[in-house]
């Protein structure tokens, strides 16, 4: 079932045609087919069924279902969709499930005949002999969908008597969220189905037979032992509540519902929050959300618990005697106005610079660079886009014009082979993922990933290079498309420059030295690479595993090498795809929170844009580019640096070389953070101003896909914080800056006149799903860039050498392995949110991926604890065995705050964008000595 | 005794083997398809002949082969149904364990016509002893040539496996035979994709029975048109029928579809009379999911007419006054069989069988069986009778499978004709009891379960 939500068809090129896979477009209008509903003709469109002919034309109402879900495939189970059908007016009737048959031309079909209307209440009577009726005290009183279906077919008592049932069947809650009541189950297969379909994870089937049948949880284990991912989607997919989660989501008791975006990943989830008495009680996913389409993981469902969590910060906090002791807002205004004031007298405003938030709102981040740039007057602004997307910003900016997605999600119906490059999507971006993983299943996918990740056991083809070597691989993949003379000549042609002197470069490359460096087979690369380029259409989606390298920029070019090289740009099912990590880390980069960039994209030193930002807020500003993050830390250290203003970033947890950042921030006059909990950043802070969550506020985020959503505020701030943007304009007012209050509508107002693509957006008009920047005055969206020419005009070919690790080059010798990082589905970063849900009961702990041989040959064994040593640092860390790794090494996560997993990571940065390469750390390991010594005999 | 085209051999010693099957005309039918004809030929063939699925729908076998896909390098693929599970049948297992190379024969030749290079006979688990015989009888095809690379070197090639369920009736229906084969659970598939479009690993396929199979051996070797001269109008040629009940020769017996039921039931080259001197009392001709006929519509249609052993005459009358030939399970009741007990037992092997996927299948037939029990056990109601009725009707036709239509036939046949037999089970519940299990009335209504 194509469950295409799009309405407004503007500006879609469709994708190349394949022959199969791709939906039904509109059909052409020489033959149009008509069915009868109830004597009435109507359009047939093609391929559809029975229902969904009748609820197109008459509603969701007319016909009850059981078994049919928004999200589902069909299934026919229930039988309770059946129809009458006759092949000519008045003919014979035969009774019909609606919801799996085709709509056939010329056919009579009476969706609520007498026959029909007593076969849906005997069937209904049929499943109720099984069922408690315990309704009044059931969690889903009132919103039942086999209780709504009873009421509509009228069943009015039970004709069969006592007989065996289920009812005795016992409730499974050992799972910190998911819970089931089997005794209410209906048999009617939509939870298998979700998990089949919509998450792809295959914990729930069907056991037993007949009325025997029973669903299981893996091999009949309870939730908790099973391999679920939490994701929900069983219990949201579940008409009654027999599969349920501990909030209750399906609970009709919470009566308010606010619709809002996920905070948790660039996918940007559009999530309804139900309250009561102005509390959250739970989340569901909406099924009209295009993004998520009724889907969320355990993350965007069920990991709230933080917003109130006792932790939470909830009054400024000042220094004093070493001490952080609570302090008033105005007290705590005061103290750093004067202190900046007098840093900014005495040194100047480049002493100074801010440290705007991915997690934070558009309005948040402009606000954010508004006030480092205007009221401050320095450029020293820059986000945490800078440790994560930095390079892709950059690449495609230098090839393709904007730094940005060139397609969306809704793509991956239209495409015919996906390659993912350095993403572990299912991990990273579990709706994404689900959806990436169930097209792997069912089509060509390459991935491209040192790790065996999941999406790696679905691929046709996993190229699994040694950490570094992105460059040679994609080099390779490259060489063999020109040599086979795959290449898309007439795209070339037309669309780009610079092809000649790439194509000597990449023909001139040794392909076997390319093979020995990444420690990929030739072939496997070959066939890859003709798989790629013979794809009628081929979408590529990359993540951290691209940008945290040292030639992250030159990677992120290659990838967009490729898809030009291939024709793979500027319609349906193709392009460049990042997968954006932090939820706005788009937006924050938009908004102009970085150093050489203000607001849309506009470079500083050039003299129009300068003078246009300069009238714009009614202030001088400085004409030069300010510090990247890693350069601020050196600055702090050569003491040119005086103050720094954080606003919801952990960089003592997370920014690598975690020594080499606390020196730095020891350093300071004066540290700002803006947070939500004292995280290890605030351990060195000399005020921290409690802030808002994302659930406290309102405002908008921008998705990996550029679509800008609306946040909206769900419950009031927490007594004693403050949404980060009303901070940032308090202490600009206090500054002497004239700055009206937070407001996401005003704020929107101004960004739409400064950043050009943001011209045509609204708050007002953005809508429930909202809209793919550029945004033209008119509000006319965009799903897909670069159509007829790309941003710059041409597509610029960028050829690149690869070039080895400054890491692997000065410690490789001493430190033969290598460390990569990367991310666990159940927890967020660096945790702070996550660790203080229960979603800490599901993952517990960083532990360390090491191939078998490598544990041989050290003599540990599963769950020894294994110290990695750096040429930074050590820490100690639990072994788990597998060959998700190869030989040679090794990956964790940074998740849990006492691991200090940066202590390792190397201070080695791009070397176009500086982002830090967090994905090759050279290493050596050794069985623990120490404290775990105990554990390990 | 008519033509006998399957079973003609059955008796000779050592036709299992194939070195005796072979020397007694065997695998003829391959060397012709392969060497003389054009799987087109083959096809014609079998289309000329009017043979039709002998597994129990009677669908024409050659319109069913004619439907297959055929896209550019998509396989294609046969599979044999040999998961005979109905009551009341049980021909294709005395097929099998006696000529088992006349059923791998059938595959060769069939798949031939399909261009299909690989094919599967699925056999139901408790026939594990027959597999054995099968795989022997492959293995025995492959040594010599008849299966494997380059069949006679026509250049085609074909694959043959034996696979086996485990104990589901379910997986005699073909989509869930399909799912089971591919390692799933045997739940029926919704429809369409038929299996001919998207079957077996979503590939095209066709699912015949093992009697159709082997019925095409003869059809190639005398050609269709010999076949179709056997036989009455659009049943032609011969069927297995496996008779069992009160009779005295209970078997299998190769029949031309043109001799009367009465002629089966009491000629003694067939059934040999009811046993013990006994009253016919009424017969399920085609296993256990046909309607059952009472002994005044078993040898004459209600037109009068002699009913004969073909798939329109046993079905004259429709559902009214006629029944199916089906997979030719024949069983006979003779006067002192109870037919509300035996609907029962056929009812509480539905309920049993039903997949669970259909709540109209998964909790109807646990409530007949229910009401069933209740009625034979002497607590029913006369509501019951008319409840019955209502629940056989709100299965039947609202499946995704036709498990759900045989649940429902035997019980609304039942009703139909023995109404009052149903009544005196309610009227005068002892009685029953006592004739059929002498049981004493104190004992009789102690609560049992089903």
């Amino acid at each position: 079932m194509t469950f295409d939500l799009r309405t407004n068809n503007n500006n879609r090129p469709e994708a190349r045609e394949t022959g199969s896979g791709t939906p039904n477009g509109n059909q052409s209008n020489t033959d149009i087919k008509k069915a009868f509903i109830d004597g009435k003709a109507y359009d047939i469109h093609d391929g559809e069924t029975i229902l969904q002919f009748i609820k197109r034309n008459l509603g969701n109402d007319l016909v009850p279902t059981l078994c049919d879900a928004p999200n589902l495939e069909p299934f026919g189970s229930c039988r309770v969709c059946s129809v009458d059908v006759a092949l000519h007016e008045n003919g014979a009737v035969r009774s019909q499930a609606s919801c799996h048959t085709p709509v056939t031309a010329d056919t009579w079909i009476y969706p609520n005949s007498k026959r029909i209307q007593k076969l849906r209440k005997n069937i209904v009577e049929l499943v109720l002999t099984d069922h408690p009726l315990d309704c009044l005290t059931c969690e889903v009183n009132n919103n039942c969908e086999l209780q709504s279906v009873a009421a509509k077919v009228g069943v009015r008592d039970v004709r069969y008597p006592e007989g065996k049932t289920h009812l005795e069947r016992k409730k499974d809650l050992s799972h910190p969220y998911m819970t089931t009541d089997m005794s209410k189950c209906i048999n009617c297969f939509r939870c298998v189905r979700a998990c089949d379909e919509v998450q792809g994870q295959f914990v729930l089937s069907m056991a037993g037979r007949g009325f025997d049948s029973h669903i299981v949880k893996g091999s009949e284990v309870n939730f908790f032992e099973s391999d679920c991912v939490s994701c929900g989607a069983c219990a949201q997919a579940c008409p009654t509540s027999a599969i349920s989660d501990v909030f209750e989501s399906k609970s009709i008791a919470n009566t308010e519902k606010t619709r809002t975006i996920c905070t948790y990943c660039g996918v940007g989830c559009n999530l309804d929050v139900a309250t009561i008495n102005g509390e959250i009680k739970s989340i569901q996913a909406p099924y009209d959300a295009e993004v998520n389409e009724g889907h969320t993981c355990l993350k965007g469902r069920f990991a709230f618990g933080f917003y109130n969590h006792p932790d939470r910060l909830r009054t400024p906090l000042i220094r004093k005697n070493g001490e952080l002791v609570p302090a008033s807002w105005d007290e705590a205004y005061d103290f750093i106005a004067n202190k900046l004031n007098s840093i900014k007298k005495d040194f100047g405003p480049d002493y100074i610079a801010g440290i705007s938030s991915a997690r934070c709102t558009n309005e948040e981040n402009y606000i954010m660079q508004k006030f480092i740039r205007a009221v401050i007057g320095t450029n020293n602004i820059d986000s945490c886009a800078r440790v994560c997307h930095s390079p892709t910003a950059l690449g495609l900016q230098r090839t393709f014009g904007t730094g940005a997605a060139t397609n969306s999600i809704i793509d991956l119906k239209y495409t015919n082979l996906i390659m993912i490059i350095g993403a572990n999507p299912t991990d990273g971006h579990p709706v994404t993922g689900a959806k990436l993983k169930q097209f792997a299943m069912k089509n060509t996918a390459i991935v491209i990933d040192p790790r065996r990740t999941e999406m790696a056991k679905y691929a046709k083809y996993h190229l699994q290079l040694r950490p570094g070597t992105n460059v040679a691989l994609l080099n390779m993949m490259l060489h063999y498309i020109v040599k086979e003379g795959l290449e898309d000549k007439s795209f070339i042609e037309l669309r780009t420059e610079g092809y000649e002197a790439f194509k000597e470069h990449i023909l001139g490359l040794d392909v076997a030295e390319m093979e020995r460096i990444t420690g990929v087979d030739r072939n496997l690369v070959r066939d890859a690479a003709i798989a790629y380029a013979t794809a009628p259409n081929a979408m590529s989606f990359h993540g951290l595993g691209v940008t945290e390298h040292s030639q992250g920029t030159y990677t992120v070019m290659q990838i967009a090498d490729l898809a030009m090289i291939t024709g793979n740009i500027g319609r349906r099912g193709v392009g460049v795809n990042p997968l954006r990590g932090q939820n706005n880390v788009q937006g924050a980069a938009d908004m102009g929170c970085q150093p050489h960039q203000g607001a849309g994209y506009l470079d500083v030193t050039l003299p129009e844009n300068h003078e246009k930002y300069e009238k714009f807020y009614g202030v001088k500003l400085p004409n030069y580019v300010g510090y990247k993050i890693p350069q601020m830390y050196n600055a702090a250290l050569n003491d040119k640096l005086k103050a720094m203003w954080l606003m919801g970033e952990d960089l003592a947890q997370t920014d690598p070389n975690t020594n080499h950042v606390i020196a730095a921030l020891q350093k300071l006059d004066l540290l700002v953070v803006q947070e939500i909990f004292l995280t290890e950043t605030c351990k060195y802070a000399h005020v921290v101003l409690p802030a808002a969550s994302f659930l406290e506020k309102s405002g908008t985020f921008t998705n990996g896909e550029r679509r800008i959503q609306r946040v909206q505020k769900v419950v009031e701030p927490l007594e004693g914080t403050k949404p980060d943007g009303q901070i940032i304009a308090d202490i600009m007012n206090r500054m002497g800056y004239d700055q009206a209050d937070y407001d996401p509508d005003n704020l929107l107002q101004e960004i739409a006149q400064i950043v050009p693509f943001f011209a045509g957006v609204k708050w007002d008009e953005l809508g429930e799903n909202g809209k793919q920047w550029p945004v033209a005055a008119d509000g006319t969206d965009t799903e897909i860039l670069h159509l007829e020419t790309f941003k710059r005009g041409r597509g610029k070919f960028m050829s690149a050498d690869w070039r080895e690790s400054e890491e692997i080059v000065k410690n490789g010798a001493e430190f033969p392995y290598i460390i990569t990082t990367n991310r666990e589905l159940e927890h967020y970063n660096c945790g702070t949110m996550t660790r203080r849900t229960k979603n800490a009961e599901i993952l517990t702990e960083d532990v360390l991926l090491i191939n078998p041989a490598d544990a041989e040959k050290h003599g540990i064994q599963e769950s020894d604890m294994v110290c990695v040593i750096s040429a930074r640092g050590k820490v100690d860390i639990k072994a788990r065995i597998t060959t998700d790794v190869k030989p040679g090494i090794l990956s964790s996560t940074f998740h849990f705050p006492e691991m200090r997993m940066n202590d390792i990571t190397s201070s080695v940065t791009d070397s176009e964008a500086m982002c830090p390469e967090y994905k090759v750390v050279a290493c050596n390991i050794r069985k623990s000595k120490g404290k775990y010594k105990e554990v390990v005999v | 005794m008519g033509r006998q085209l399957l079973l003609d051999k059955v008796n000779v010693a050592g036709i299992n083997t194939y070195d005796v099957y072979r020397k007694e005309g065997g695998y003829r039918s391959v060397e012709k398809a392969l060497k003389k004809m054009t799987p087109e030929e083959v096809l014609e063939e079998v289309k000329t002949s009017g043979l039709r699925g002998r597994g129990g729908a009677g669908f024409p076998t050659g319109m069913k082969w004619s439907f297959i896909a055929k896209p550019e390098g998509v396989p294609r693929f046969l599979l044999c149904n040999a998961d005979e599970s109905e009551p009341g049948t049980f021909k294709d297992r005395y097929l099998m364990e006696k000529i088992p190379h006349l059923l791998v024969e059938g595959m060769v030749t069939s798949s031939y016509a399909l261009g299909a290079n690989q094919g599967y006979i699925y056999i139901r688990g408790e026939y594990m002893y027959v597999l054995r015989i099968l795989e022997k009888a492959i293995a025995e095809a492959y040594q010599n040539g008849w299966l494997g690379k380059n069949i006679l070197g026509s250049g085609y090639d074909f694959d043959l496996a034996v696979t086996c369920g485990a104990g589901a009736y379910i997986c005699g229906e073909e989509t869930a035979l399909i799912e089971s084969l591919e390692g799933e659970r045997g739940n029926p598939r919704i429809k369409p994709p038929f299996p001919a479009v998207k079957g077996l690993w979503q590939n095209p396929t066709v699912v015949n029975n093992v009697e159709t199979i082997a019925a095409v051996v003869p059809i190639i070797n005398d050609g269709g048109a010999e076949y179709a001269k056997i036989g009455i109008g659009r049943s032609t040629g011969t069927k297995l029928i496996s008779a069992s009940g009160n009779i005295n020769k209970p078997g299998v017996f190769e029949i031309e579809m043109n001799i009367t039921v009465e002629e089966f039931i009491y000629s003694d080259q067939y059934c040999g009379g009811i046993k013990n001197g006994k009253k016919l009392k009424a017969c399920v001709p085609g296993g256990s999911s046909v309607p059952i006929l009472p002994h005044y519509l078993v040898c004459k249609t209600a037109a009068g007419q002699d009913r004969l052993m073909s798939y329109e005459s046993l079905a004259d009358g429709g559902f009214a006054t006629g029944s199916m030939l089906g997979s030719g399970g024949f069983v006979v009741y003779d006067e002192d069989q109870c037919i509300v007990r035996n609907t029962w037992n056929f009812t509480r092997f539905y309920h049993h069988e039903s997949c669970g996927q259909c709540s109209p299948c998964r909790e109807g037939t646990g409530w007949m069986e229910k009401v069933l029990h209740r009625l034979e056990y002497g607590h029913g109601k006369m509501e019951d009778i008319d409840l019955l009725w209502d629940i056989q009707r709100k299965i039947e036709g609202n499946t995704i499978c036709p498990l759900g239509d045989a649940a429902a036939w035997p019980v609304a046949a039942a009703i139909r004709h023995f109404r009052e037999e149903f009544e005196w089970h309610v009227n005068e519940p002892v009685r029953c009891l006592e004739k059929n299990y002498g049981l004493v009335a104190e004992k009789v209504f102690e609560p049992v379960t089903a």
